[in-house]
């Protein structure tokens, strides 16, 4: 009897223990999962940095891309102003994050990260074209100057991609072996 | 995405410039109807554009608001023998300028093949973004 209860409390010392010990390893576990997510997000925000610049370009660009097929568009519209961003006022903004619109990112875990707030705007900062030769039906665009500015842009978009795929090249050659 | 709303604003310029020639044919093709279904000589057709926003605000497409007839008065011509001729031998016949609307077609189709070029750049600029990274 007396030897059973000795086996019996020496089961339940064992079994507490065991659960200690799986306890403690399901905490550095954790630990080092959090310390793994903290590292991925430095780098993560390093390749962020890296590629920032072009991304902000391909962004001006594109509204600036959508802008001009508006024109280009609207080129039998009457009394339509024909409209264009500056590019460099706009760049600038991005880069220096005046504008923010940040993405709401919703967290259901403390474990997962925070959205970095991106630095376009997106609406706003289209101006008037100065009006070249005027027409009778209070329409501005000018075909020439609207054809001439989008094959330039979209040149300039498509450079800009040539760019990001060049950096993701080298990117990948330094981390791999060879 | 600004890129896909370039679809969206060429679309509509390409439909409304397509109302605009089909304006132009029925316009040419009843150059000489002198009586149409209210008994009355043809009169010219011509669409109004106007720019309507789109999801970007700074971005407009166009759409035809309405369909007006044109108000200048219509040609008088003068056949006896016509059926239709009043007691002095005068015939009343369709407003329709028909160089007007040859400039009309000649610029509605330049519009037009402008829009298709216009979406085809965006096409191939979307599609190389979609290959970022994969070279």
């Amino acid at each position: 009897m007396l030897n059973l209860r000795l086996s019996l409390v020496s089961v339940i010392g064992v079994k507490s223990i065991f659960f200690r010990v799986k306890k403690y390893t399901l905490q550095t576990n954790a630990i080092q999962r959090n310390q793994v997510l903290v590292k991925g997000y430095i780098v993560i925000n390093k390749l962020d940095a890296a590629l920032s610049l072009h991304q902000n370009v391909l962004r001006v660009r594109g509204q600036r891309q959508e802008l001009i097929a508006a024109n280009i568009a609207n080129a039998d519209t009457p009394n339509y102003k024909a409209r264009d961003l500056d590019f460099g006022a706009v760049m600038k903004n991005a880069m220096s994050g005046v504008a923010q619109e940040g993405f709401n990112t919703s967290k259901t875990s403390t474990q997962h990260l925070d959205g970095a707030p991106s630095k376009v705007a997106l609406t706003g900062g289209a101006l008037f074209r100065p009006v070249m030769q005027g027409s009778v039906d209070g329409n501005t665009v000018d075909m020439d100057v609207e054809r001439n500015q989008f094959a330039d842009n979209a040149i300039r978009y498509e450079a800009s991609l040539i760019m990001i795929n060049g950096q993701l090249k080298s990117m990948l050659s330094a981390i791999q072996s060879q | 995405m600004s890129l896909f709303n370039v679809f969206n604003i060429s679309g509509s310029a390409m439909s409304a410039q397509s109302q605009r020639l089909n304006a132009v044919a029925s316009n040419l093709a009843n150059a000489d109807s002198a009586t149409s279904a209210n008994g009355t000589a043809y009169k010219a057709k011509q669409v109004v554009f106007s720019a309507v926003p789109t999801k970007s605000p700074d971005a407009s497409g166009v759409k035809v608001t309405k369909v007006i007839e044109d108000q200048s008065p219509p040609k008088i011509i003068y056949d006896p023998k016509h059926p239709l001729a009043d007691e002095k031998g005068y015939v009343t016949m369709p407003n329709v300028n028909v160089t007007e609307e040859m400039v009309n077609m000649i610029s509605a189709s330049r519009a037009y093949q402008n829009n298709v070029e216009t979406m085809n750049a965006v096409k191939t600029m979307l599609s190389k973004t979609l290959t970022i990274g994969q070279s």
